[in-house]
């Protein structure tokens, strides 16, 4: 009689383990799927390419040839200036960082927040001196701009 | 036997043994809650076609990360990290673009599961969310890997 009491009180004892297992392995899963999506879902930075045209670099400006290499490291990149994100728009007059050109909007990618920073530490600006490079491809003058939502 | 006698007692060593086995399934669980999400999101995150690459940057002063010397063993264990350090992914920037005192080494496409793996290994670590600085001949690198 109380071996069979003992044996019933085992088996509750283990279903009430695997219970609360489950249950808490829920909710941490859960929480960690949400909090993940909710990160993932807060908008992400917009790097946004144009085309500059008319005066050719000044002799003493600072120019990056956008190689092969470059592309396949920089998949936004690559994706607004010659991939799908291209959609390039009519020419105006406008402000560039050097000064009122005929530019033209090229294409736009999204970006993660470290994407950005690497972007930015490969092809400029230059933040303390504020100074924007030229990025060359293919003959066409281009610069960048990452908008934070 | 004597425990028999007394249900006090008895009652005591039921209600420790309850406690116990809480506590040990609570920890079960939440170590199996977090391996399941980490496999939900990987698998979330692979089926959605975006693709995840590795970066390394430059640091020209240590400042006060953790500094970590690099081993022929993590070359060996992440050929990514190999391949952009001292292999054919290595395109450095110039120093002036972005702030000075760091650049890009290179970067290079992977899987979710490597990105995961680097990230686990050389992402931030401590309270403070730190990135330990990575040594290799003389170099500080900081290992960086992003999921679209």
């Amino acid at each position: 009689m109380k071996s069979k009491h003992d044996r019933r009180l085992i088996i509750v004892g283990v279903l009430v383990f695997i219970g609360v297992v489950l249950l808490v392995a829920t909710v941490v899963l859960t929480c960690t799927a949400l909090f993940t999506w909710l990160e993932a879902s807060g908008g992400s930075p917009r790097l946004n390419v144009w085309e500059i045209r008319g005066e050719l670099p000044p002799e003493n400006a600072s120019i990056i040839h956008l190689t092969e290499k470059d592309f396949e490291q920089h998949p936004a990149l690559d994706s607004a200036i010659r991939g799908d994100n291209r959609g390039p728009g009519a020419w105006y007059s406008g402000d560039t960082p050097y000064g009122v050109l005929d530019e033209r909007t090229i294409g736009s990618a999204p970006v993660t927040y470290l994407e950005r920073e690497v972007l930015i530490e490969s092809f400029g600006p230059n933040v303390e001196a504020r100074n924007q490079p030229y990025i060359e491809y293919e003959g066409a003058y281009y610069y960048f701009l990452i908008l934070i939502p | 036997m004597e425990e028999d006698k007394n249900p006090k007692s008895r009652n005591q060593l039921k209600t420790a043994g309850i406690v116990l086995a809480c506590g040990l399934a609570v920890a079960v669980a939440v170590v199996l809650g977090f391996m399941l999400a980490d496999a939900l999101i990987v698998y979330a995150y692979e089926s959605s076609g975006g693709q995840p690459m590795l970066y390394v940057m430059e640091r020209a002063e240590p400042g006060e990360s953790m500094v970590v010397p690099l081993t022929g063993q993590d070359f060996a264990d992440h050929p990514a990290l190999d391949a952009v350090i001292r292999g054919e992914e290595r395109n450095p920037s110039a120093w002036e673009w972005g702030y000075r005192d760091q650049r890009v080494i290179g970067g290079t496409k992977v899987s979710y599961r490597e990105s995961k793996a680097l990230h686990d290994a050389y992402g931030p670590q401590g309270e403070r969310g730190l990135y330990p600085l990575m040594e290799y001949e003389g170099a500080y690198y900081v290992v960086l890997t992003t999921w679209p």
